[in-house]
């Protein structure tokens, strides 16, 4: 560490996070970080948290033991973690619902949000019709257009979708935009992040209110006395990855877990259990481009407040990214998951963009069940794997969503006419309405 | 001051924007080394920095050799300004002695603040050039401390974004006299558009900056007499 002024509270994991931001957002950032401190050691904050988690989002996500794609593959039995159950579609609910009882506990009367894939918008938008704040989402023109079934939603859930046009209209362009409005209306506004990155206490904050997803599997694993010797999970900026992983990461302590298992079954669990090789799923996108950072191919550098790895060139400019999962499609990583990637301790490796429509394809013939794009990628890697162990081995593969939203890029790849023939029709039928009325939205 | 970004429209019509400033008769130049996303700045900025990039080819390499150009062409003070990501990839030591190099009498980096700033501030004093701290109008008198020491400031005068129109109430004055106490100079700048704007400020700092008003006169200027018009722009503002 070179760095003489780093202070120890301002969110470092090893050398990467910190908090670099402009003077300008630092007031922000240090009532936010002593508000999570506050609601983090505050019971009666994750009652709150618990009740809506249990009543809105769902929760507990079910571990499901998929038998035809296990035998299927003829390897070690896959589980998995279907956390595309909880309300909104996907995991990023969890950190929306924690971020929103926050910003009540700040008084803020607006919320702004970056996203993706639209899944982060989404959820941020369903909670804040729930909580009555209004909301402005900003989103890549290019996400907006190809994940427009999420921008419907977070529409009838009141929020205002921006569409961004700077940049490569993607992500990173969002966070821009979402950093460019809270940098003027912090006063009144606060920013959910959607992923575990940004200036401190971002990254901790997100990731603590995904690990509830960990903490709830190494529990169902403990009910069924599974170790598994694989856990799978795609990383974007690391949200759904971090939350799977993070027991494994932050140590097997029961007191952590709180869970709903008797002590004595839990606790020979946990003795019992060795640490399954974590490992993240990244974009490995096709001929034109990839979002690829743990290979190699990334460097360090400081961006959007936080210092990490990023898919930059020789002088500092950040790369186009590509890839047909719109919240995968991100230069940088969560600094949390570029230390632990650094150190060995979660391994990484990546699906293309084929791979992955055929992981989707696999699961929902074998087993009723549509991936996202995202988390599809987790289970190309899966197919991979699986068939390498033995059959008492067994491997867990976190569905982070499930993949309604892809509707409209899945189905034009996996069967395109039928596809095409439906979409005329439906065109067809609209157009006597619309004769009155404009395509809502594209200003181009 | 007036601000300006390196190698945009291009690298050629960099060197003369530079030289239409000096001819306007500016006292100092701010050039921003383009970064693919500055999330400090409004829509003007970040397209031009866009362009600097694509069209000018823009690398720090080359950003240094035409700064070099420029400070034994001109006898103007330069100061630097960029993103964190471009000082960091290259070497924040490098970078200050490639500043040195060029006579560079600043750096200014928003996203390197006290607590973050990768050694910025010793490695500049070492080497003879000053860190500029940025702080705006609301931040608080505690934090002006961590940068005591410092010979001048550099102070947003709105929180927010470059480009957007900055109105000047007694509330600012107010905090500038206050922030006065911390440090020797002041630099204000973040939406100064107009003459009377500048004669405002003035009075109330050491150093006006003015920038995207600047972009836009070139911008907006008929493409046989850009360089005509922009530096009659700044004429202007300089005998406001």
């Amino acid at each position: 560490m070179t760095d003489s002024n780093r202070i120890p509270h301002t969110g470092y994991f090893d050398r990467f996070g910190g908090r670099y931001s402009p003077e300008v957002l630092i007031p922000a950032l240090d009532t936010l970080a002593q508000a999570f401190e506050e609601a983090r050691n505050d019971p009666a904050f994750w009652q709150e948290f618990n009740r809506h988690a249990l009543e809105y989002i769902g929760r507990p996500t079910p571990l499901l033991h998929a038998q035809r794609a296990s035998e299927s593959l003829g390897g070690a039995q896959i589980y998995i973690k279907l956390e595309g159950l909880a309300n909104t579609g996907a995991h990023k609910i969890n950190n929306a619902l924690g971020q929103i009882l926050l910003a009540k506990r700040l008084k803020k009367s607006r919320i702004i949000a970056e996203t993706g894939a639209g899944q982060h918008g989404a959820a941020t938008a369903a909670m804040c019709a729930r909580f009555g704040i209004p909301c402005r989402v900003y989103m890549g023109r290019t996400d907006w257009r190809r994940q427009y079934p999420n921008v419907y939603y977070m529409e009838r859930f009141g929020a205002e979708v921006v569409p961004v046009d700077s940049g490569s209209k993607t992500l990173k362009d969002a966070v821009n935009e979402a950093l460019r409005d809270w940098a003027e209306s912090f006063l009144d506004t606060h920013y959910i992040i959607g992923s575990a990155l940004g200036p401190h206490p971002f990254p901790t904050m997100v990731r603590e209110f995904q690990s509830i997803i960990g903490r709830e599997l190494i529990d169902q694993l403990a009910t069924k006395n599974i170790a598994p010797s694989h856990i799978i999970a795609s990383v974007g900026g690391g949200s759904n990855a971090l939350g799977i992983f993070y027991p494994y990461l932050h140590g097997l302590a029961q007191e952590t877990l709180d869970s709903s298992l008797q002590n004595a079954k839990l606790e020979k669990y946990l003795q019992s259990v060795e640490h399954p090789l974590l490992l993240g799923v990244e974009a490995g996108g096709n001929e034109t481009g990839h979002a690829s950072r743990m290979n190699g191919r990334a460097t360090e550098g400081i961006v959007q407040g936080y210092k990490s790895f990023f898919l930059s060139d020789e002088n500092g400019q950040l790369l186009p990214t590509h890839s047909i999962a719109a919240g995968l499609d991100y230069p940088g990583i969560g600094p949390e998951l570029a230390s632990w990637g650094d150190v060995g301790k979660v391994m990484f490796d990546s699906a293309t963009d084929e791979e992955t429509l055929e992981a989707l394809d696999f699961f929902a013939q074998r087993e009723g069940l549509v991936f996202a794009l995202e988390s599809a990628h987790a289970a190309a890697a899966a197919i991979k794997i699986a068939p390498t162990l033995d059959t008492h081995q067994s491997i867990v593969i976190h569905m982070s969503g499930r993949g309604d939203k892809d509707l409209f890029i899945a189905a034009a790849h996996l069967q395109p006419e039928p596809w095409a023939e439906f979409l005329r029709r439906e065109l067809d039928d609209l157009e006597p309405h619309n004769k009155h009325s404009a395509v809502p939205g594209d200003s181009e | 001051m007036a601000h300006c970004v390196s190698h945009f429209p291009d690298k050629d019509g960099y060197l003369r924007i530079v030289e239409a400033l000096v001819n306007g008769g500016v006292s100092y130049i701010e050039v921003q080394f383009p970064f693919s996303d500055p999330s400090a700045d409004g829509v003007p900025i970040q397209e031009a920095c866009n362009q600097a990039i694509l069209n000018g080819k823009f690398s720090i390499e080359e950003g240094f050799d035409c700064l070099r150009e420029i400070s034994e062409r001109y006898p103007v003070p330069i100061f630097l300004m960029t993103y964190a990501n471009l000082a960091f990839r290259y070497g924040i030591k490098a970078f200050i002695k490639s500043c040195k190099a060029c006579k560079i009498a600043g750096v200014i980096i928003p996203d390197l603040p006290y607590d973050a700033n990768e050694d910025l501030l010793r490695i500049g004093n070492e080497q003879g050039v000053p860190m500029i701290p940025v702080v705006t109008i609301s931040t608080p008198l505690e934090r002006m401390h961590f940068y005591e020491g410092c010979d001048c400031v550099y102070v947003s005068l709105r929180s927010g974004i470059t480009g957007k129109q900055t109105i000047i109430s007694s509330q600012i004055l107010n905090r500038l006299h206050e922030i006065r106490d911390f440090f020797p100079a002041i630099i204000g700048g973040f939406g100064i558009q107009t003459s009377e704007q500048v004669q405002t400020i003035a009075p109330h700092v050491d150093i006006v900056v003015v920038g995207t008003a600047i972009l836009k006169s070139f911008e907006q200027a008929p493409t046989e007499n850009k360089f005509a018009v922009l530096q009659s722009f700044v004429s202007s503002l300089v005998h406001a």
